[in-house]
């Protein structure tokens, strides 16, 4: 069915194109907030991607990899919005969850604001494969091929990204008891 | 938090959390972005796909930029897309092509490797690896130079519904599936390429003569897609790929219903077979884009 709508909207059809960006529309949105940190920019990046997807469909040669073509769209867009964000003043207010939360024992409120500042640490490309991973649900061979890379960088640059967030927890750590403040 | 606990668990947890959908207004916004955006033609994205290198990406963005100071038309009509190119490049080019350097004063005469509009006279190219010089009239651009492509076009035909395409090293596509892989079996020079598009049913191929050029000998046709026949890929017919070449840019090339092409295949006598298109968008376009090309072709010269 969904290959169908591809092939339809590769022919111009606009409205096979919306009905077979509805379903998807949630998902994308939720991936460029975990990548991006801003309902904002995460709904900007949604656009952008919709509408690019749109522009250059004609280029996706296999109608059956669309998603996998949509979300290494959408990965690519939130990174080069970050690349122009850089420029801006790094922004470390903790966002409010308004989504459904985990169950307490799991995280609490600490260790909230201290994913969310260590991932904020962390480059944007670190932080979409992290999100790739443990948000979509992608295996390091999904991720090589959503990044277009190879399967054995993505796996390093995933343990790095790993890595790269227990160093960023730390750093966090020691500021809060340099501050005088809890280390959870 | 310890760094002791386990992380990609806490990870798993944490980024389940936070909005988990999109607003309505931010999905009809797109929407009707997209209902006022134009779709591209196919064949001329896969270079924009994988291996497009940075600084070719910042100068292709710069030649737009050029093209709307000092032609004044609207860039990319129909399109309002703001953001960033899909490019999903993180490897680089292989190429070894120098950086072109994006100008908004025309390309002289002596600068092969700049991007951007083309100083009336004769110019030589930058980083393909079948050099040639040529004659352009005022009006012309060259978009792109690297190793496995050049690129002119003219200022009538803008966003690239026609232009000359020059191509060394085709690879034939896979004919079973719609990739840029190459078809096992096929050779790849000027006779293995001609004779291959002249039998498939999926390509008409009319006026096929020998020709002279620029110091070079091969065929020269002109192609259009069978709409009545269906290949590997659904909307195109699939023909050419860098992959597996040593160019190897992700170069790959295919017609759709609708485009025209005049075709030349050229022996260098050194290995290489080069590809020379005119190609048109729309079949409308191709009679008077071809008189505006045809003479910029003929001043091609590939002597040292």
């Amino acid at each position: 069915m969904d290959r169908d709508l591809v092939e339809a909207a590769q022919r111009g059809d606009q409205e096979a194109y919306v009905d077979l960006m509805r379903p998807r529309a949630d998902r994308l949105f939720a991936i460029a907030h975990r990548i991006l940190r801003d309902i904002d920019r995460a709904e900007d990046a949604f656009q952008d991607a919709l509408v690019i997807a749109w522009r250059d469909l004609r280029a996706l040669r296999d109608p059956d990899r669309f998603d996998a073509w949509l979300r290494r769209l959408l990965v690519n867009v939130c990174l080069e919005q970050a690349t122009r964000e850089r420029r801006r003043i790094a922004n470390l207010r903790v966002m409010p969850v308004d989504g459904p939360a985990a169950p307490d024992d799991l995280l609490g409120v600490g260790d909230r604001d201290q994913l969310e500042r260590g991932f904020r640490r962390l480059s944007t490309e670190k932080r979409a494969i992290l999100v790739l991973h443990h948000f979509v649900g992608y295996a390091p061979a999904e991720i090589a091929e959503a990044l277009g890379i190879p399967p054995g960088t993505a796996r390093s640059r995933l343990h790095n990204a790993h890595r790269a967030m227990r160093a960023a927890l730390e750093a966090d750590a020691r500021s809060a008891e340099a501050l005088g403040g809890r280390s959870a | 938090m310890t760094p002791e606990r386990d992380i990609e668990r806490l990870l798993d947890a944490w980024l389940a959390e936070g909005p988990q959908q999109v607003s309505d207004r931010a999905f009809d916004d797109a929407v009707a972005r997209l209902y006022r955006t134009r779709q591209r033609r196919a064949w001329r994205l896969p270079w924009r796909d994988l291996t497009v290198s940075t600084p070719m990406r910042l100068a292709t963005a710069a030649v737009a930029i050029v093209a709307i100071a000092a032609i004044g038309y609207q860039f990319l009509p129909g399109s309002d897309v703001g953001g960033p190119t899909p490019s999903p490049t993180v490897t680089p080019s292989p190429s070894t092509t120098p950086t072109p350097r994006p100008t908004a004063t025309p390309c002289s005469k002596t600068e092969p490797t700049c991007i951007g509009a083309l100083a009336p006279g004769r110019h030589t190219t930058g980083g393909i690896i079948t050099p040639f010089s040529f004659d352009v009239p005022s009006g012309w651009t060259k978009p792109l130079d690297d190793r496995g492509v050049i690129n002119l076009s003219h200022e009538d035909y803008p966003d690239f519904v026609a232009f000359i395409g020059i191509w060394p090293d085709w690879l034939i596509a896979s004919q079973t599936s719609c990739s840029r892989q190459p078809e096992p079996g096929l050779g790849s020079t000027k006779d293995d390429i001609v004779n291959w598009l002249v039998g498939q049913p999926g390509v008409i191929v009319t006026g096929l003569q020998d020709v002279e050029l620029g110091g070079l000998s091969g065929q020269v046709m002109d192609i259009r897609k069978n709409p009545d026949v269906t290949g590997a890929c659904p909307t195109d017919f699939n023909m050419f790929t860098h992959t597996g070449t040593a160019v190897d840019d992700g170069g790959w090339w295919f017609i759709n219903d609708d485009a025209r092409s005049r075709m030349y295949f050229l022996e260098t006598g050194d290995g290489h077979v080069v590809n020379i298109d005119i190609q048109t968008e729309s079949p409308d376009d191709f009679n008077a884009f071809a008189e505006l090309a045809q003479p910029v072709v003929d001043s091609f010269d590939f002597t040292p």
